[in-house]
């Protein structure tokens, strides 16, 4: 099997670093694209083809919200939302993200041990197969 | 908490830097207009990406003050929190820890700072927020750790589950739950989106609540929290709002990146590469040379020996087609590698709002500090500098900064006829290829006569001397090592180091400062700099046939000095230079380099007679090096040395000469240090200066008006304090009223002659060590042996009387 192919929308470089350390450490995933927010990422999705979106929730210019219903409506892809949903307020966004379509949520990778990284990084890789199988072809 | 990883380091370290300048820049923003919020979105952005990096790199201490100041942020969003000095204060030393703590994150340096004392200060200033139905479980929680007591339960701060992670820990739960979701989304895409999201939707809430009653007690509190009802029953958004405009409008936009971050450590690597590149165009030049001239070798032969071959014409065709475009190449290359340099160099530039960004919080914090109101303008921070010089302007602004609000800006009770705000405003303007940055208060002004009696009471200058300055130079006398005018040490100017050392700082930048002073109505500083710090002029000169660069600044002449002229005082070479004594060394000596024997009967010459002598001045103190030979006077690019380097003393840098050879850039101030000079740092010379300046207190004994008027004349203009006496007895009395460093007499005198006066003097313990010199028309040898059996300390004849001769001596002896 091919491994799946993702973009990876994010504002932060740091977590941005992290995440793409985390997809790219297993053979099943592959990290084609990535953007710093929504608008650059619909532009990147346009020419890297990806078969699932992971997704920050905050980030400037076109947060995650906007950029999900932006890309239901021109190009309809498996979104997985990875943020730190920390505050009472994000809740309201989340449940505004899943009516506009996305899929799935993860939160943000936080550092710790190996052994908690890897756990991690199976948990999210799993998802995003799961995620990979419900594109449409 | 150090983060191991170098590459996530340096993210984090750029990330945390820009999120850090964002927040502090909109706090100063809502602190001067607390009704208008529109910055908070942006404080709240950038606060929780500031958190979130902050998290995932286990920067868990930055993670819990940022958590904590969005607390109060969001209160304030909601106006629920009034802005307040006290809650900004609060907030700014949250931004202080988070800076040290991310500090520590990336250098390892401990940020020694108690989390507990941030937070509790954090807590008490944001305490007047009253609870929200979306925070209650925080706020419980900060409320608990007051009533609680701070001290005693600093533990259970550290183990205390916050709502927020707690909440985190459910989410991975929750998703799964929608997974039944992801199996109908295949079938349902974007026209049945609105019923999918709202099934999906009472589906968790249920879920969600059903779940809560299987967590221990405290758990269904938060999640009612979390779920309040209006976002159950909200209804989806209507179609057509703006966030979902029509499908082509952003994807015909064209995908552009407009800048790029880049590493200044990767710029200095490409610049060295350029420089090297430099050196091979300079050889590539040199081939080119070479090869012109084997080509007129060549047609000067076939001159002088035509002969028709057929492999003479191809070596002909092919030296000359050769000759050409060697030519052409050369001049290319020449010209790309001088773009590619300037080009690098410009990316070096900065805009100014770099180094102005610093003070907005600076100036804040002194006025409220000092009770002081004031209003800084910050203007032409677009203006670009090289990164080298907005490094070095920090300090200098800072302490002009700090000196207006300080010594210049009055409290609202002193501006009587002037608006109860102070305005200060710092602007930085492009004039060519220079830049000029002012500084402008509108406060009292320079205070001239403070200034003059503080020049008095230094010993930097007598009172005639200030009644012959004009105001300009009397309020330049600020800038002059060892000045302050405030009795009393603060705080925030007197740290030691004074306008002095901004003055250094800006020469050493190639700059210039100038000030303006009105009484009452403010004063402006101007600082002019050379905006290219690429080249140096600077002399080369040769040490055991090595070449070595010197920066023009530091020198202050040249010449030729005979070996005879140099003699030893203290075991050190001294020579006589502009009526001083000026220690030299051989450079060769302060760089510990082999002595070389003569190899050549030129140099056995040149060692022989006259010897090329360079006098450099730091802070006013001179330094003659002697060297083989002076070379050239060019224009450098000086280098810095590699890291295994930095540490060589004497060594600030290495440069490339014209003809490819290296060059190392000597370091002036080492040179002093080496030399056992006094420029020990600036800071240092500026104290001995202070302590030592006081001038001293001659007493004059002489019995003749012209000549002790003469003679008064003479050592006044050197300095000293005179006391006058007219005769030995008159000087004997003087004597025991004042504190004197020495006694100039006369021998020839009524009442008590010069001798007798010396000879009483040394029979009082007091005196025993008191300098005399003796000055008189008796020149014969046993006259002198006479006044020195009396105790003198020098016996100078009026015969061969001159002023030098005297001062020489009297410095000698004062300072000794």
């Amino acid at each position: 099997m091919n491994p799946v192919k993702i973009v990876l929308v994010e504002d932060s470089v740091v977590a941005l670093e992290v995440l793409e350390r985390l997809l790219n450490s297993s053979p099943d995933v592959n990290v084609v694209g990535t953007a710093r927010d929504g608008a650059e990422a619909l532009s990147v999705i346009a020419r890297s083809n990806p078969d699932v979106i992971c997704t920050d929730l905050q980030m400037p210019t076109m947060d995650g919200l906007e950029f999900t219903k932006k890309l239901m409506a021109q190009n309809p892809l498996p979104v997985l939302v990875i943020s730190n949903a920390v505050h009472p307020s994000d809740v309201d966004n989340i449940y505004e993200l899943m009516k506009a379509g996305a899929l799935d949520f993860f939160p943000k990778p936080n550092s710790g041990s190996a052994t908690d990284y890897e756990k991690i990084k199976d948990a999210l890789v799993t998802k995003i197969k799961v995620l990979a199988s419900k594109k449409r072809n | 908490m150090y983060i191991d990883d170098e590459e996530l380091r340096s993210l984090y370290e750029v990330a945390s830097a820009e999120h850090l300048t964002a927040i502090e820049a909109g706090l100063l923003q809502l602190e001067r207009t607390p009704t208008d919020l529109s910055p908070l979105p942006m404080l709240l952005r950038e606060a929780h990406s500031l958190k979130g990096d902050s998290r995932m790199l286990g920067v868990e201490d930055a993670e819990t003050i940022v958590h904590q100041m969005e607390e109060i942020l969001m209160a304030i969003d909601r106006q629920e929190q009034p802005i307040t000095p006290a809650l900004c204060d609060g907030l700014y030393q949250g931004l202080d820890a988070i800076k040290k703590i991310a500090q520590e994150a990336v250098t390892g340096e401990p940020a020694g700072l108690q989390l507990w004392e941030v937070i509790a200060t954090l807590v008490a200033v944001g305490g007047q927020a009253p609870a929200s139905s979306g925070l209650v479980a925080t706020t419980d929680w900060t409320a608990a750790f007051t009533a609680a007591g701070i001290d005693s339960h600093l533990d259970w701060l550290e183990v205390a589950p916050s709502p927020a992670l707690l909440f985190e820990e459910l989410i991975p739960v929750t998703s799964d739950h929608f997974d039944f979701a992801s199996n109908t989304f295949a079938h349902n895409l974007a026209p049945e989106e609105d019923t999918l999201a709202e099934s999906t939707l009472e589906e968790t809430s249920q879920w969600a609540t059903q779940q809560a009653s299987v967590f221990p007690a405290t758990i269904p509190e938060i999640i009612s929290d979390i779920t309040p009802p209006e976002v159950i029953t909200s209804s989806p958004p209507p179609r057509g709002t703006p966030s979902l405009t029509p499908l082509g409008e952003h994807a015909t936009e064209i995908f552009e990146i407009n800048t790029i971050r880049v590493a200044a450590s990767r710029l200095e690597r490409l610049m060295i590469q350029a420089d090297e590149l430099a050196v091979a165009k300079l050889r590539v030049m040199q081939h080119h040379e070479d090869l012109l001239t084997l080509y007129r070798l060549w047609e000067e032969w076939q001159r002088i020996a035509p002969i028709e071959d057929q492999r003479r014409h191809q070596f002909s065709d092919l030296l000359n087609q050769m000759r050409i475009s060697s030519g052409e190449d050369t001049a290319r290359l020449e010209s790309v590698a001088n773009d590619l340099e300037n080009g690098i160099r410009q990316i070096r530039m900065l805009p100014l709002q770099t180094v102005f960004a610093l003070f907005p919080r600076l100036v804040r914090d002194l006025a409220r500090q000092q009770a002081k109101e004031i209003n800084l303008t910050i203007e032409g921070g677009e203006v670009l500098a090289d990164k080298q010089i907005l490094e070095a302007l920090k300090d200098p602004l800072t302490h002009i900064l700090r000196n207006a609000i300080d010594h210049g800006l009055e409290t609202p009770a002193d501006r009587p006829t002037k608006s109860a705000t102070a305005q200060l405003l710092l602007k930085g303007v492009q004039r060519g290829n220079q830049i000029e940055i002012i500084i402008r208060d509108d406060g009292r002004g320079l205070d001239l006569e403070a200034i003059r009696a503080t020049a008095i009471r230094r010993g930097l200058y007598n009172s005639a001397e200030l009644d012959q300055m004009n105001p300009e130079q009397i309020q330049s006398l600020i800038f002059v090592a060892g000045f302050s005018t405030r009795t009393t040490v603060t705080e925030l100017s007197g740290r030691g180091v004074g306008m002095d050392v901004v003055r250094t700082n800006i020469e050493k930048l190639k700059g210039s400062i100038r000030i303006e002073s009105t009484p009452g109505q403010g004063c402006t500083f101007r600082i002019l700099l050379n905006n290219s710090l690429a080249t140096v002029d600077a002399l080369i000169l040769q040490v055991n046939n090595q070449p070595f660069a010197l920066a023009l600044d530091a020198i202050e002449t040249m010449q030729f000095i005979d070996r005879e002229d140099i003699f030893t005082l203290d075991g050190k070479l001294t020579m006589h230079w502009q009526e001083r004594g000026v220690s030299v060394a051989w450079l060769a000596d302060l760089l510990e380099l082999p002595i070389n024997s003569p190899n050549s009967t030129s140099s056995l010459h040149q060692v022989s007679t006259k010897i090329p002598c360079i006098f450099i001045k730091i802070d006013g103190e001179y330094l003659g090096i002697l060297v083989d030979e002076l070379l050239e006077q060019q224009q450098i690019v000086v280098k810095a040395l590699n890291q295994l380097l930095q540490n060589v003393r004497n060594l600030s840098g290495a440069s490339i000469l014209g003809n490819g050879e290296i060059c190392m850039v000597l370091n002036p101030q080492d040179l002093f240090i080496t030399a056992g000079g006094r420029a020990v740092s600036t800071e240092r010379s500026a104290m001995l200066t202070m302590d030592t300046i006081a001038p001293p207190h001659i007493l004059l004994v002489e019995d003749s008006i012209p000549i002790r008027t003469q003679v008064k004349r003479i050592l006044e203009s050197a300095g000293y304090v005179v006391t006058t006496a007219i005769d030995g007895l008159d000087g004997f009395d003087k004597l025991q009223v004042g504190e004197f460093a020495a006694v100039v007499s006369d021998v020839e005198m009524p009442n008590m002659t010069g001798l007798e006066l010396t000879s009483n003097l040394r029979q009082i313990p007091e005196y025993s060590d008191l300098p005399v010199i003796l000055v008189t028309t008796l020149s014969k040898p046993e006259d002198q042996q006479r006044g020195l059996a009396a105790g003198a300390n020098a016996y100078l004849t009026k015969g061969n009387f001159d002023q030098s001769l005297l001062l020489n001596t009297l410095r000698s002896l004062v300072r000794s």
